[in-house]
């Protein structure tokens, strides 16, 4: 987070010269101190969090190919004059079992085009889907499986 | 180099923009709402995506590119949870939903259930 914090202070201030770069820490680091002082941040979990960034590049780039893949399949069901969509409501559940993980999932799914998350009650997902066929296999996704091992580094 | 970035970007905005047409059409196509927001939804999650990465090719490598980065990761943040309550509250007021969608528990089979 903190990392995360001097990248945004740089970026927003356009120039890296000594000036900013000290001033960045210095901003950076008494904005993380009123994180890690309210809101539930701490120097341990952010080791933990560090760990999980190649996961988390993988895990961007599987969100990539999904919403390539499915923003075809649902182009074609909205140029096609004769292939029928049938939509589905369809409730499922995961194994997650943190709160991030669960809304990660809830975000890409609701990210993929051709599906909606409608709801998510303790880890009880109620998805619209286009059609029947993107229903298919949802509640074992390739998402499901990158955050499970997430949540198996983070534990 | 530059006419190869100019050619890519282009490439890459006109691209975005046929994915926003296809979307405006679906979005007069299709009848009811959460079927609506289907389409809706592919323009705001990869239309949006290819045009931005057209203007970041246009731009280089610079700090505006690292901006128009920011940018998207914050609407691929905020997208769908502004789908997501619109989506939740047509769920949860229509009372003809069952009339629009077929609605299906996965791992229960032949057990409708209500949102």
């Amino acid at each position: 987070m903190f990392l995360f914090l001097l990248a945004l202070w740089l970026v927003f201030n356009g120039r890296v010269t000594v000036e900013t770069v000290l001033l960045g820490l210095l901003f950076a680091a008494a904005i993380f101190a009123f994180m890690c002082r309210f809101m539930d941040y701490s120097i341990g979990k952010e080791k933990k969090v560090l760990r999980l960034v190649p996961l988390v590049v993988h895990y961007f780039f599987v969100l990539l190919v999904e919403i390539v893949k499915s923003t075809v399949t649902a182009c074609r069901f909205i140029v096609s004059p004769t292939l029928p969509h049938d939509p589905l409501l369809c409730k499922f559940s995961t194994p997650l079992a943190t709160e991030a993980a669960r809304v990660t999932l809830a975000n890409s799914i609701t990210l993929t085009p051709g599906t909606i998350t409608v709801s998510l009650d303790d880890g009880v997902y109620t998805v619209h889907c286009l059609d029947k066929s993107m229903a298919e296999g949802i509640e074992s996704s390739r998402f499901v499986q990158l955050l499970l091992r997430m949540e198996e580094v983070t534990r | 180099m530059e006419t190869i970035r100019f050619i890519l970007g282009t490439l890459f905005i006109l691209a975005g923009l046929i994915i926003f047409i296809i979307e405006v059409f679906g979005n007069f196509r299709f009848g009811y709402v959460l079927n609506r927001m289907q389409a809706a939804a592919i323009g705001d999650s990869f239309g949006i995506v290819l045009c931005l990465i057209g203007t970041m090719l246009y731009f280089g490598w610079s700090v505006a590119c690292l901006k128009l980065l920011f940018v998207e990761i914050f609407l691929w943040f905020s997208s769908p949870v502004s789908s997501h309550l619109v989506a939740k509250l047509e769920a949860e007021t229509n009372e003809d939903l069952a009339k629009e969608v077929k609605m299906k528990t996965i791992g229960k089979e032949d057990d409708p259930c209500k949102p």
